[in-house]
């Protein structure tokens, strides 16, 4: 019986992608998920966002926006060992963009044998004074080198998810937390960039 | 713990006459499991402070959009028009306070992927006295 439950229950790990649409959900998953399971992923999509583009003054100490939920979370894809296709995509303003950078870095250096890992980010808007850095950073990210390491990241064609002011969380009660994003896989004719596979808008609520 | 693997062999031995599934091949079992609990896009999420999971396709959630089986450098922006009408319309409604139905829509429909695993009794058993499962179950309220 044992072996019955563990052939099925390896490849509900395995076969499937798994997608954290906020930022303290991959933490939340990874203290309730046993540690071999969590080695049998395979394939993990993130969704990263800055929720406080619209306010004037940010709430960086928001559990999700804090330095230690990025270190984290990038401690926890960087530690699975059998991870080979990761999709990142970056919502929010890029002002803050020492945040994604942490988040990447953090997770790429753990890659060891990647065959798919990319990571979309937002572009810049000219209608946005950047911190200074943001510009050469988004540029480098979006330029064909830009690289992480093992991390690919590539530019974002979702025009329309980057109007952050349009989906971004509403700091209302009830609070509802939109993710808006594309989930990318690997495609044997598209190169590293892979192909789009869905486009999503989730609203979640409370918390960020 | 005696008692509940005392269980598990009475009721595997009542369950070995009558579960046909766990009679089949591995090989048909695998086929099976692959069809029923694999290749999806399983999305996690807070909700009201617990840790929720859904399915992303198309039976189980509303995605706006298309699919684009294009490459990246042939993409046509104008083609995620839809998302952006969408979005927006999301947006007004959840301003407006009319927001009951867009979050039911956009929000992944809970699926319990491990719910073949369950119609059988005896495997049901086995996951609840399987300790890493078992603390699975307990922190969250997702049982995989």
């Amino acid at each position: 019986m044992q072996s019955r439950y563990s052939e099925a229950i390896e490849l509900l790990y395995t076969a499937n992608v798994f997608v954290f649409l906020q930022n303290t959900s991959l933490q939340a998953f990874h203290a309730a998920t046993a540690t071999q399971h969590l080695n049998g992923i395979r394939s993990v999509h993130m969704h990263w966002q800055v929720p406080e583009l619209t306010q004037r003054v940010p709430n960086l100490s928001a559990p999700g926006q804090s330095e230690a939920c990025r270190r984290d979370s990038a401690a926890i894809i960087a530690a699975m060992p059998h991870l080979r296709q990761l999709s990142v995509f970056l919502q929010g303003k890029p002002n803050v963009y020492k945040a994604y950078q942490q988040l990447l870095e953090g997770m790429a250096s753990g890659l060891a044998h990647p065959d798919f890992y990319v990571a979309r980010v937002t572009p810049l808007s000219p209608y946005t004074a950047y911190e200074s850095g943001a510009p050469e950073w988004l540029e480098e990210l979006r330029s064909k080198s830009g690289r992480y390491g093992a991390l690919r990241v590539c530019r974002s064609f979702f025009k329309r998810g980057w109007l952050w002011h349009k989906v971004n969380d509403l700091g209302q009660a009830p609070v509802y937390h939109f993710r808006v994003g594309t989930l990318f896989e690997p495609h044997p004719s598209f190169g590293e960039e892979g192909t789009i596979v869905r486009s999503y808008v989730v609203a979640t609520r409370d918390t960020p | 713990m005696a008692n509940v693997q005392e269980s598990i062999e009475t009721i595997g031995a009542r369950q070995r006459q009558r579960c046909r599934l766990l009679e089949l091949p591995a090989e048909l079992r695998m086929q099976i499991w692959e069809y029923s609990i694999s290749g999806h896009h399983v999305a996690f999420y807070d909700q009201e402070g617990r840790l929720a999971y859904g399915v992303m396709d198309d039976v189980h959630m509303s995605t706006p959009g298309i699919l684009l089986p294009d490459s990246l450098d042939n993409m046509d922006n104008d083609a995620f028009i839809d998302i952006d009408k969408h979005t927006s319309e999301v947006h007004r409604s959840a301003l407006s306070g009319k927001n009951t139905c867009f979050s039911q829509r956009l929000l992944p429909r809970k699926v319990q992927l491990t719910a073949l695993l369950k119609t059988c009794h005896l495997m049901c058993v086995y996951i609840l006295d399987n300790p890493v499962v078992y603390t699975s179950t307990q922190r969250s309220s997702y049982a995989i």
